[in-house]
């Protein structure tokens, strides 16, 4: 007897996993295992790793990311909530907002270690930068979404404008802002490769650079497969922080 | 004379952006206090401009909007507003928390929103879905919280802008039966829009019907006389609904051209 639900929702993510890495396999048989390594020995340099310092490596990116995404969301909400609400605002801010957000962070990081030296500071700034605009789109695009009955009905029991703002607003455009900082994550796991690989001296970006000079091809994949891993994880964890905290706002639409 | 409800006194409304449009030109009605007005139009002719008028979502582009001898000058508690759609309620909040809103605007002490939540869900036969998110609920039990908020402010009059047309026959009968005994009971002036004449001869103490637009005006009303609770087989309604409908054809023809 096999349970359904094992079927429709364990099974075909067992059966994606498998095929990946059949497909790796299979991979390294055809092709110079300098470029494309075998799983086992993929396996043997995570091991080789962890028993070093990849785990405080890991915790290293992971606070550079979840610094700088956070500052900038911090930044990024509130700004958003006043474009959208204030219409002169808007314009003060939408020219500036469109113009950098075409900007790649891999464009800045030059300009980052020249203004803050290759540190911590550099990076974060970077982190900050691939999130803030993002987040300011999606937060102000969540205000101007507000549907209008909503508004008007606020407004016929009595509400005054902050009390629209609060009670209608806010409520409606909680969940673009976040849609947003779920978007701009992955902007921030991207950015950090390259600013570490130039800015830092620890983490996984220089992981990856340091075995991009060694050619140790199995550290790479290491460091590739920790970034997709941990991302993932990182994005399971914010969902659920959303929904144990904001799941009826979320499921609002 | 005692001071109407509301009154639209030469009113004229003319929407700009892409060229104009004149949605309404002197537009005259009056609603009296505890007065059931159905206002009657073909499709197009003004009647939700109308009402959001008297709501103060809107403003004149000349003429006066009155609210019990003054000028509206924006949306306010005392003119409760049921919207067509059931996209007004706010789906983050629960029933109870969405009738609730009102009372959280003004400030209301805790205990005293229990009370008025509890006897607005039973008053609109919506007791033991206090805790379900709107779309938990079927269209026609929006419909009732869209009425219980608005009655938990205790207005003086009711804007109804189409609230049953999106129902089916039967939900749609049954509410207006409903809408007749909870009216029954706080007699708010009402205002309430239809396109359906059956609808406004079993609600209405007087339907007004409009021209078809553009601008459009009551083109002529009737008074209703007929006892309440109203039976449909009625055959003084069913007098009145030949008249009534006659003057629709025409202003349906008239839409068209």
């Amino acid at each position: 007897m096999i349970d359904k639900r094992f079927v429709n929702t364990v099974l075909p993510y067992l059966l994606s996993v498998a095929i990946m890495l059949g497909m790796w396999q299979l991979a390294a048989t055809q092709i110079n295992p300098l470029f494309f390594p075998r799983l086992e020995t993929v396996w043997r340099s995570f091991w080789v790793l962890a028993q070093g310092d990849l785990a405080s490596q890991v915790l290293v990116s992971l606070t550079r990311i979840l610094t700088g995404f956070g500052i900038a969301s911090l930044v990024a909400v509130p700004i958003g909530l006043l474009m959208g609400t204030i219409p002169a605002v808007h314009r003060l801010l939408d020219g500036p907002v469109e113009f950098f957000r075409f900007i790649p962070p891999i464009a800045m990081i030059v300009l980052a270690v020249a203004w803050f030296g290759a540190s911590n500071v550099a990076i974060v700034f970077l982190i900050g930068f691939s999130t803030i605009f993002i987040v300011t789109i999606n937060t102000e695009a969540g205000v101007l979404h507000v549907v209008r009955n909503r508004i008007r009905a606020g407004q016929m029991m009595g509400a005054g404008f902050w009390q629209v703002f609060r009670l209608v607003v806010l409520p409606s455009a909680i969940p673009h802002a976040l849609i947003g900082m779920r978007i701009s994550m992955g902007a921030a796991f991207s950015t950090i490769v390259s600013a570490e690989m130039i800015a830092g001296d620890n983490g996984l970006g220089y992981l990856l650079q340091d075995a991009r000079t060694t050619l140790r091809t199995g550290n790479i994949f290491v460091g590739i497969v920790l970034l997709g891993a941990i991302g993932m994880l990182t994005d399971r964890v914010f969902r659920a922080l959303v929904d144990r905290f904001g799941g009826e706002h979320v499921g609002a639409r | 004379m005692a001071v109407a409800a509301a009154e639209f006194r030469g009113v004229a409304k003319v929407f700009t952006g892409r060229g104009s449009s004149p949605a309404l030109e002197d537009f005259e009605l009056q609603i009296k206090e505890g007065e059931f007005v159905c206002l009657l139009g073909p499709s197009g002719c003004g009647k939700t401009t109308a009402l959001s008028l008297l709501a103060g979502f809107d403003r004149p582009s000349s003429g006066t909007v009155l609210h019990r001898g003054r000028p509206v000058i924006g949306p306010g508690a005392d003119r409760g507003v049921v919207f067509q759609g059931d996209d007004s309620l706010m789906p983050w909040l629960t029933a109870t928390e969405n009738l609730l809103l009102g009372p959280r605007i003004r400030k209301v002490p805790v205990g005293e929103q229990r009370a008025t939540a509890e006897r607005l869900l039973a008053l609109v036969g919506l007791v033991g879905h206090g805790n379900k998110y709107p779309r938990e609920l079927s269209g026609g039990m929006k419909q009732r919280i869209q009425i219980a908020r608005v009655l938990a402010n205790e207005p003086d009059m009711l804007l109804m802008d189409e609230p049953f047309a999106a129902l089916d026959a039967q939900t749609r009968t049954h509410l207006q039966d409903e809408l007749v005994r909870i009216w029954s009971q706080t007699r708010p002036a009402v205002l309430f829009i239809t396109h359906d004449v059956h609808e406004a001869l079993i609600l209405a103490d007087r339907v007004a019907v409009m021209r078809a637009g553009p601008c459009s005006a009551v083109r002529i009303t009737f008074q209703v006389d007929a006892p309440r609770p109203r039976d449909r087989s009625d055959p003084r309604l069913a007098a009145d609904y030949g008249e009534i409908q006659r003057v629709m054809a025409e202003e349906f023809q008239r839409a068209r051209r």
